[in-house]
């Protein structure tokens, strides 16, 4: 049993970032009463752009030899943490902060003022959302658990609704950025790649594709793992893994939903929002482990 | 001359390791671990200040290998001294070969500030630590006076006022060995002499705030600050207390009885090493590159020196080993450090919820002070490394270069970045001594397996340049044939949007501290309270004078009659705490 869902797994890990993205941008056509582009569309744009050579600005030095393959890499490392649980998931935080490093160096080191905003940019919402991952990654390691009851239900979502603001703002979602836009007052993700082209645009698209997978899937790992409710009876752990992955496609609906129904807010918000829910989170934990 | 000289100043690094025994402490790590790392420690990190000495700009070069030969010398013999007369002058040495280091600069406003500053934390502690000396063993007062030499000297929350003068006008290698080297001494001190009963339970609960306050402000300071010396110095800061925090649960927590939390207390001493070491090799390498950097620019504001690394002939990837550390890339010493931590702060959530519900929030909060201060590294590698030069800056800079012994000194401390998270991480899960727990041993194997991977994944991506290979490059001209400067940010853009939001009751808008600034106003105007006496009673009014010099004499006698009659319950006030 241990072996199949090894192997279930394995075809998760390779076919999931393919078409989750995909998800989210169909749903957010058809919410908006648009056909949309096919589920495997960002699959078939990371092909047609890994096939050009990219094209170096005067500045370009390091980072835009080395950043986008070391962030493709990192989120192939992450995903496969979230995937097959290989290690702890504190060591995620740490391949965040690589990918950061060397997004915002890929930015700055192309010397132009949008590098330079999206960095800016990317620095405020890096400050404000770590804290809120790290303790969601912390109370996702811990043994804790909620009860398989009304109360129990109400509080795991209320941590889970929580962990979802940071996981907006890490995977460039509104209200703290909107991908759709190429407004130099709305973008940050995409600010910071306008340098890019070719293979090297194909690689950072391809690390936001997994991580993207790994945090719908972290999230649903998290809620289910940690409730009273043994998933595990049933098949090993082949019915838990299930309830997983659907649990992140569900997830990638809403997301896609959410994208067409809401927009970026005003910058001066976002230290004040993120604030709160780490407040929030705060007390809710306290009263989790009360 | 320069050449006995410089024999002297390796001398003083490599010859008090051979002393050891002489003085009463050995290679026995149970015993003098503190010891023992303090001592090489300096070694190791002095051959790079020596290297960076050589190549650093100065008029006098054997004065200043004299003056860091002094230096360390004082701090070995502080070291070995023990609690004997030895100790205060090995410390007053180490100020007075600081001094000589510095007469190989000229003087200005903020160097002499700096050197002032020196010497008053280090004449008071110095004295402080007299008085431990010449009072008996295990004595209340002793214990007092030797906690707030060691506070003031480390530079702990609300004793920190005279850090950031410091390192403002200091010279640049001997910024890094305040900061790198000379730091270490008095944590370690507390380490080896302070024994935990010394201070009572409520002490050490009303110290742990103070240093989680210590680490937030130093975090959120040196974000916001502007002076390239000051981000470093507030950083510092911010580590400092970190460390003095893990000191303070340790000694809290290991004179307990619950067999619980003595566990976490030994943790938090194995916490304590590996973020020494962190900070003391990271934060070394970061006074070294920015300093240099700050010096190449003649500027010490981060918006004017945007850019400077490009042009200061340093190759680009030196320039960020330290930022690297800081910012926690996996791989490095940072990683190693904040890793444990979390790994710490899951094992706090699983305890019973009486006592992790006391400590979960505070390590939480803790934790923005720490992402502040990474995010301070950050902004200064951006703006002062990757950011384009104004054209200003590179007209002053086009008759400089570097030295390029300023290079290897930057090597051989990016050598030592590269190995030690390997080291460090391999010798705590493999050597029985630091086995206290399964699940830590464990846990330090996984930070030693990533971290060999992650650096062979380093050394394969920058040398093998699998993305791609920069060939031909293109100007994407907007019509005015831009070229980078001209639109290249500083980095107040950085953090200005955050001011109003996070820094508006820390910091001002030019980037200075509100509560430093405060603090030193209030510290002020106490000396001033003779000024404003006088200001009150016309000049020549001889019996006002009178007057107040019998209020003060009887104001006196009242203090000393209070402390005679009263003096069994004056010392119990004292005993509450001590």
């Amino acid at each position: 049993m241990e072996y199949l869902n090894y192997f279930i797994l394995s075809i998760y890990f390779v076919l999931f970032p393919l078409f989750l993205g995909g998800i989210i941008r169909k749903v957010r056509a058809r919410s908006q009463s648009r056909r949309g582009p096919g589920v495997l569309q960002n699959l078939y744009d990371f092909l047609r752009l890994w096939q050009k050579n990219p094209i170096d600005g005067p500045n370009s030095a390091l980072f835009a030899e080395n950043a986008p393959i070391t962030i493709f890499l990192s989120s192939i490392i992450v995903w496969s943490i979230v995937t097959f649980e290989w290690t702890s998931i504190l060591i995620i935080p740490f391949f965040l902060a690589l990918q950061r490093m060397c997004i915002l160096g890929f930015a700055m080191e192309t010397g132009t003022s949008f590098g330079g905003l999206g960095t800016s940019r990317e620095l405020l919402l890096a400050i404000c959302s770590e804290p809120i991952l790290i303790m969601s990654l912390l109370v996702a390691q811990s043994k804790l658990q909620v009860g398989f009851n009304w109360l129990g239900i109400l509080m795991g979502m209320l941590f889970l609704g929580a962990f979802m603001v940071a996981i907006l703002a890490e995977i460039a979602k509104p209200p703290f950025d909107d991908p759709r836009t190429h407004l130099e007052l709305t973008m940050v993700h995409e600010a910071m790649l306008l340098e890019a082209s070719g293979r090297t645009l194909a690689y950072f698209e391809g690390a936001a594709q997994l991580k993207i997978a790994s945090f719908l899937v972290l999230l649903m790992r998290v809620g289910i793992e940690h409730t009273n409710f043994d998933f595990r009876i049933l098949f090993g752990g082949i019915l838990e893994n299930l309830a997983v992955y659907i649990g992140a496609i569900f997830l990638a609906v809403f997301l896609g939903y959410w994208e067409a129904r809401s927009v970026r807010r005003k910058w001066i918000w976002v230290p004040e929002i993120m604030g709160m829910t780490f407040l929030f989170l705060l007390v809710l934990g306290t009263l989790i482990k009360i | 001359m320069l050449v006995l000289s410089r024999a002297l100043f390796l001398g003083s690094l490599v010859i008090p390791l051979f002393f050891m025994g002489e003085s009463g402490a050995n290679w026995n790590l149970s015993q003098h671990l503190p010891l023992v790392m303090g001592l090489v420690l300096q070694a190791i990190l002095g051959i790079s200040i020596f290297l960076f000495s050589i190549g650093e700009d100065s008029h006098r070069k054997s004065g200043v290998a004299l003056g860091y030969s002094l230096f360390f010398m004082g701090l070995s013999g502080s070291y070995l001294s023990g609690k004997s007369l030895y100790l205060p002058f090995f410390w007053e040495l180490s100020s007075l070969g600081a001094f000589l280091v510095y007469t190989s600069i000229h003087f200005n406003f903020a160097k002499t500030k700096s050197i002032i500053s020196l010497y008053i934390a280090s004449g008071a502690s110095g004295i402080f630590l007299a008085c431990w000396i010449f009072l008996p063993d295990n004595h209340v007062v002793g214990n007092i006076f030797l906690l707030l030499a060691l506070l003031l000297k480390s530079a702990f929350s609300i004793f920190h006022l005279w850090y950031p003068d410091l390192h403002e006008g200091a010279p640049t290698s001997a910024s890094a060995s305040f900061s790198g080297i000379a730091i270490n001494l008095p944590l370690l001190m507390f380490v080896q002499y302070f024994q935990p009963e010394w201070l009572t339970v409520l002490a050490y609960k009303i110290m742990v705030p103070i240093a989680g306050i210590g680490i937030f402000l130093g975090g959120v300071t040196a974000f916001f600050s502007k002076d390239i010396k000051k981000i470093l110095a507030y950083s510092t800061i911010e580590k400092v207390n970190f460390l003095w925090l893990c000191l303070f649960l340790y000694k809290l927590w290991i004179q307990g009885m619950e067999t619980e939390m003595v566990f976490f207390g030994k943790i938090f001493l194995i916490l304590f090493y590996v973020t020494l070491l962190h900070h003391s090799v990271s934060k070394s390498y970061q006074f070294l590159v920015f300093g240099h950097l700050r010096d190449f620019a003649d500027s010490n504001s981060i918006d004017y020196a945007k850019g400077v690394g490009r042009i200061a002939g340093i190759p680009f990837l030196l320039l960020g080993f330290g930022t690297f550390s800081f910012v926690l890339l996996p791989g490095t010493l940072g990683f190693v450090s904040e890793a444990t931590y979390l790994y710490l702060i899951s094992r706090v959530v699983d305890l019973d919820s009486g006592k992790s519900i006391v400590i979960l929030p505070a390590m939480v909060i803790f934790i923005i002070g720490l992402a502040l201060g990474s995010m301070a590294h950050s902004r200064l590698f951006l703006t002062l490394s990757l950011s384009v030069p104004s054209d200003e800056l590179v007209k002053k800079t086009e008759q400089k270069s570097s030295s390029i012994y300023i290079t290897y000194s930057l090597v051989y401390l990016s050598i030592l970045l590269t190995i030690t998270p390997i080291l460090l991480s391999g010798v705590l899960s493999f050597s029985g001594y630091f086995n206290i727990d399964p699940g830590l041993s464990k846990w330090f194997l996984t930070l030693f397996n990533i971290s060999v991977l992650s650096l062979i994944f380093y050394f394969v991506m920058i040398y093998g340049k699998f993305s791609h290979r920069i060939e031909k490059r293109v100007l994407w001209d907007c019509g005015n044939n831009y070229r980078g400067s001209e639109l290249s940010i500083p980095a107040s853009v950085i953090s200005e949007p955050l001011h109003d939001s996070l820094g508006i009751t820390t910091n001002m808008q030019d980037g200075e501290s509100n509560f430093d600034s405060w603090l030193k106003i209030k510290i002020l105007n106490i000396f001033k309270l003779g000024k404003v006496w006088i200001s009150e009673v016309e000049s020549g009014d001889i019996s006002n004078y009178i007057a107040f010099s019998s209020t003060s004499l009887l104001l006196t006698l009242l203090v000393l009659v209070i402390f005679k009659f009263y003096k069994d319950s004056s010392w119990n006030i004292l005993t509450i705490l001590f």
